[in-house]
């Protein structure tokens, strides 16, 4: 099997308070293959965030194990958790994806330079990528300078020009108009086929919901459909 | 990756501006006021202290046995052609002079005070220690007959005399007769020594050998050194020269100028620390709310792959600009201003009759001294390391990369 | 030299001399100089010997003083001064040889030497200093002396100090009377020609063949001084008698103490 991510058993339990307990995912199950372009989709509260979050290793499961590309991720440090974000996911928020006092081309060169790469290969990545994306005209903006479309992109451009194995899009939709999101949602479906990227999106927007050819429904926490379309 | 955290620091400096602004200024301006502050000082208290080593004690002076409990003519230095001959030959002395004193009595028709009578020669003095810079009426002469006196200003003063007027000098000489001689006042000094100012009437030596009857033989030998840090050694060799003679260092004679260098110190240090609190604070202000503002941007830097240590680093680097962009400027405008009032001096004749109170000059020269900048520079160094310790505790314990699910 | 002269010439001659004798022998007066009057003078106040009785009351501006006290002095390089009364300065004495002077102290029973210090401090708290007890016989050599005038029965005398001369005054002028050769009024000028203390002698009396004044007033005329005044009275004098060398001793100081 081409099981990429793994997810077995995952549980999380807020406390907020000493008294209250939040359950927020129960017993999470899911197989994804490589290159898959999956949407996590429920009413919101039921733990889309988090299980993105526990699987870009930005927080830790209360019980269960997470296996991505063969490695473990659930129990790993600090330090090892920021390498693998670092290398292997990308991540795109719903806003404030972009660091601000950075222009376009140093943001999305910026993982590139985290990983070491030499500048001469960023230049080369960033080109290829933006061009890709049509925002190779706005590399020396900075993003206030951008509308919130141009800002998507950019923060597209920069998970994807680091080359990792999977991408994780939390609502990237969600404050963009109907045009813009669909050209988004393109751009990324051909990033999908093009770059071979994994990628699981959290979403409610039908549009992406559409475009997704494995589709996983959460409600109150646990996972009540999971279907494969194409 | 040190480039890319510099980069992202100053980008956020420059995002704000203004802020940043105000930091910087704030540790310049305090700089700069404390390095005004130490160099007029400073420049107040070697003043002094050089006022005393040219006009009174020199580096050394040399002084017979027992002569500082018992200052009579009949303890004189006696082997002086031995003694000058040591001191020329010494290649660190730069000069010497002999002086002859005794205590004794100044009169005109209205008044009269007790006085320090010292005989010296004029010549030797203009070279030794400039004793002509310190002429405030009149002229650095004794007259044409050596019947001229030069008196300390407030003595002047006190006797109500001018340049002209004539003054009885009254004197037990060597046999412990009285011996009067009558002179007039050809010169005031004003050397911002009190015990000179107060008390010294300087005639030619050679008058002083008449009025007190003695031929040879001198009170006090004042040497001054080309450099001060050669004295202990130079002493050292006359007393195992000289060993029946009073060979003593200017702070041995006047311990009060070597406490007012010490208390200038002193005082460095406290303005320092005060310095160093105010850099402190404007630092921490500026970088914790600095850092708070930003959870969700170090959140998702955290996200993409950053390591909190990198993260650290980048609030470092904003915090050291700071403080070493402001330590930059006020250096530059207080070394600018000290070296303003070093060649021209600062003017504070306005207050002059105080400053004639306390023996000192009113126009007072800055001095500069690498030490300032240096100590300035170490304790920004702290403060800007130890003020941005708190804001990065309150940055981890933030968790950042729970500030991004914060919408 | 008269032969063959009548008497007519004679009578010229009567005429000449009774004027001569009238008013130029008197002229000649000015022929005596100033030096020599003040010699005069210096001679008449010391003496060869002078062995005297005074009382000096001293007027300050709250209290009055006096003092009685015996010298002895010989020309005006020595004396000897006793102190009689009042009770506590009794047996104090000085003695001034040449510019030196000492004190002894019987309370302490100490001769002190007077320093150079001291010699201007108020001899005995009056308003003479120690220096004008010492210095009396400097008016011979440290001034040069011009007459100035003649008024009435007196010669205006002017002394001015020499470069040389170790004296505080810048002028002084002397009233010297005629019929006696003695200080009638002394002024003493500072070198700006400010009046500073007035001397006043008065009531001049026969002690044998010499004549003295018995009265001596110094009026201070500084404008802080003004109000103080002493008078030293001499009751009783005897000059030009020998006095015994041993009084003009240091040992002196203490056996004549009392």
């Amino acid at each position: 099997m081409n099981t990429f991510l793994t997810i077995k058993h995952i549980g999380k339990t807020f406390q907020p308070d000493k008294e209250v307990e939040v359950v927020a995912l129960r017993d999470i199950n899911l197989d994804i293959e490589r290159g898959a372009f999956v949407v996590l989709s429920g009413p919101s509260g039921s733990g889309k965030t988090t299980l993105l979050n526990i699987i870009g290793g930005l927080d830790d499961a209360t019980a269960g194990e997470v296996i991505l590309d063969g490695k473990l991720l659930t129990g790993l440090s600090e330090v090892e958790l920021s390498g693998i974000r670092r290398d292997h996911i990308g991540f795109v928020f719903q806003a404030y994806n972009l660091i601000p006092v950075l222009t376009v081309k140093e943001n999305i060169e910026y993982i590139m330079k985290l990983q070491g790469r030499s500048q001469q290969e960023c230049d080369v990545r960033c080109l290829e990528v933006t061009q890709k994306l049509d925002i190779d005209m706005l590399l020396g903006k900075l993003p206030n300078q951008l509308s919130g479309g141009q800002q998507q992109r950019v923060a597209v451009a920069r998970a994807v020009a680091a080359t990792p194995k999977l991408i994780l899009a939390d609502e990237p939709t969600a404050n963009l108009d109907s045009k813009t999101a669909e050209s988004l949602m393109n751009l990324m479906q051909r990033l999908n086929e093009e770059e071979g990227v994994t990628i699981i999106f959290s979403s409610h927007d039908p549009l992406v919901i559409a475009k997704a050819k494995h589709s996983i429904i959460l409600k109150d926490g646990k996972v009540i459909a999971d279907e494969r379309t194409g | 990756m040190f480039r890319l955290t510099c980069r992202v620091a100053w980008a956020s400096l420059v995002r704000r501006r203004t802020r940043s602004i105000v930091v910087v200024m704030m540790i310049a301006v305090s700089l700069w006021g404390l390095f005004t502050m130490e160099g007029i000082y400073g420049g107040m208290t070697e003043q002094m202290i050089n006022s005393a080593i040219r006009s009174d004690s020199g580096h050394i002076s040399i002084f017979a046995e027992g002569y500082r409990l018992d200052p009579d003519l009949s303890r004189q230095v006696n082997n002086v052609a031995k003694i000058e001959s040591q001191l020329v030959h010494a290649p660190h002395v730069s000069s010497y002079v002999k002086r002859l004193k005794q205590d004794g009595l100044v009169a005109t028709a209205h008044y009269s005070r007790g006085v320090s009578i010292i005989g010296v020669n004029l010549l030797a003095e203009e070279k030794h220690g400039k004793l002509q810079g310190y002429i405030f009426k009149g002229e650095f002469s004794f007259g044409r007959k050596d019947r001229g006196a030069i008196i300390g200003f407030k003595l002047a003063r006190k006797l109500h005399v001018r340049i002209g007027s004539k003054i009885i000098l009254s004197a037990q000489d060597s046999h412990g007769e009285v011996s009067s001689v009558s002179l007039r006042v050809t010169g005031v000094l004003k050397t911002y020594n009190m015990a000179l100012d107060e008390n010294a009437v300087f005639l030619a030596e050679k008058k002083a050998r008449e009025l007190l009857a003695v031929e040879e033989g001198v009170s006090q030998l004042a040497i001054i050194l080309h450099n001060d840090s050669q004295v202990a050694e130079l002493q050292q060799k006359l007393r195992s020269l000289f060993p029946s003679l009073e060979i003593l260092r200017w702070d041995e004679l006047y311990p009060a100028l070597l406490q007012s260098r010490v208390m200038m110190d002193g005082f460095n240090l406290i303005a320092s620390l005060l310095v160093f609190c105010v850099a402190a604070l404007g630092i921490f202000g500026v970088m914790l709310v600095s850092v708070l503002e930003r959870l969700r941007e170090f959140g998702i830097m955290l996200a993409i792959g950053t390591r909190f240590s990198q993260i650290r680093n980048i609030v470092f680097v904003e915090s050291f600009f700071l403080g070493f962009i402001g330590c930059g400027f006020g250096s530059l405008f207080g070394a600018g201003t000290l070296y303003f009032f070093k060649v021209k001096g600062l003017d504070l004749s306005l207050f002059s009759d105080a400053f004639d109170e306390f023996g000192m000059d009113a126009v007072i020269y800055a001095i500069i001294r690498p030490s300032y900048f240096i100590t300035a520079f170490v304790a920004v160094s702290f403060a800007t390391f130890l003020s941005v310790l708190i804001p990065l505790r309150v940055l981890k314990k933030s968790k950042p990369i729970e500030a991004i699910n914060q919408v | 030299m008269f032969f063959g002269y009548t008497k007519s010439h004679v009578q010229a001659e009567l005429f000449c001399i009774a004027f001569l004798l009238t008013f130029v022998f008197p002229l000649s007066a000015f022929a005596e100089t100033a030096v020599e009057i003040i010699n005069k003078v210096q001679s008449n106040l010391n003496g060869k010997t002078a062995v005297m009785n005074l009382s000096m009351v001293v007027k300050g501006k709250r209290a009055t003083r006096t003092m009685k006290m015996k010298s002895y002095s010989c020309g005006d390089d020595k004396s000897f001064i006793q102190i009689l009364y009042p009770g506590k300065d009794r047996g104090i004495t000085f003695l001034k040889i040449d510019n030196s002077m000492w004190q002894y102290v019987p309370r302490i029973e100490k001769i002190i030497k007077i320093p150079a210090s001291m010699m201007l401090q108020s001899w005995m708290g009056s308003d003479f200093t120690n220096d004008d007890l010492v210095k009396t016989n400097s008016l011979t050599d440290d001034y040069t002396k011009q007459l100035l005038a003649e008024i009435d029965q007196e010669y205006q005398v002017e002394l001015l100090p020499t470069e040389e001369a170790a004296v505080v005054w810048g002028r002084i002028v002397m009233g010297v009377s005629k019929q006696f050769y003695l200080p009638t009024t002394v002024l003493y000028y500072d070198e700006d020609d400010t009046l500073i203390r007035k001397m006043i002698y008065t009531d001049v009396q026969p002690f044998g063949e010499k004549y003295y004044p018995t009265k001596w007033l110094m009026l201070p005329q500084e404008p802080e001084k003004i109000g103080k005044e002493t008078m030293v009275e001499i009751s009783n004098a005897v000059f030009d008698e020998d006095i015994s060398e041993s009084y003009f001793t240091k040992r002196a100081l203490k056996r004549y103490s009392n």
